[in-house]
């Protein structure tokens, strides 16, 4: 894709497409405001394919990393018109949202993996990361939907992201 | 700089941070390896969160019969 070859790019697309999707839709829950946010994500990565740098990670990760960004900038934007009036109701959906399809046998495992990480954090990690990566909160809104203070909030966002990092062997 | 500042390179990974906190960051970012390096590890990590989710079918794409999660 980095020469915006076409080629490179339909089989990008066709192996990204349902992920950027599937995290689109987790985070904004809308299915046709993730459809939207999901074909702008796509149209990104064709556009700045050619910046992409190998050495800060996998396409995938970038990809998914960029869909996150753009789908939570949708949250804000629609949250900042709706005055948030539902906030508490959306802690529910905290959980990783394991079932979107029947998924084939890599993203099990990719799943499985996860999901014992996530297991092996403290209650307090694994549910304000829950809720800021896959809600879509921000560390203040996570605070307040758990009832703790802002800097333990911070604390356990980072802590926890440095849990997974090593349960999930993660390295640049 | 403080402690509390090394402390939002989780959130910010998480696109956590409100707008005013992210680019205070950002600016933290550009005088921080230490940050940086963590911060690169930290998206990647939330990356396998995201590749966990699983892939969705759009509605275009069923309507286009192109490859959704049964095809994949």
């Amino acid at each position: 894709v980095a020469r915006g070859d076409r080629a490179a790019y339909a089989s990008l697309y066709d192996r990204c497409a349902g992920q950027v999707y599937g995290l689109v839709r987790r985070v904004l829950r809308d299915p046709a405001q993730s459809e939207e946010v999901a074909q702008e994500v796509l149209l990104e990565v064709w556009r700045s394919a050619p910046r992409f740098d190998r050495g800060r990670g996998s396409a995938t990760s970038w990809i998914l990393t960029l869909a996150h960004r753009r789908a939570v900038d949708r949250v804000r934007s629609e949250q900042a018109s709706r005055d948030r009036e539902d906030v508490v109701g959306r802690r529910d959906d905290a959980t990783p949202g394991f079932d979107v399809v029947a998924e084939e046998v890599e993203v099990r495992l990719e799943q499985q993996q996860v999901r014992s990480a996530l297991d092996s954090l403290t209650d307090l990690q694994r549910e304000a990361l829950q809720l800021a990566y896959y809600g879509g909160h921000t560390y203040r809104e996570v605070a307040e939907l758990l009832g703790a203070p802002l800097g333990t909030v911070k604390t356990r966002l980072r802590d926890g992201l440095i849990r997974l990092r090593d349960e999930l062997g993660v390295a640049t | 700089v403080s402690q509390d500042v090394h402390n939002l390179a989780g959130a910010y990974a998480l696109d956590a941070l409100d707008e005013v906190e992210r680019l205070l960051f950002e600016r933290h970012l550009a005088s921080c390896a230490a940050c940086r390096a963590e911060v690169d590890e930290f998206r990647l990590t939330a990356s396998r969160l995201g590749a966990a989710v699983g892939r969705a079918r759009r509605a275009v794409d069923r309507a286009a019969g192109r490859a959704g999660p049964e095809g994949f």
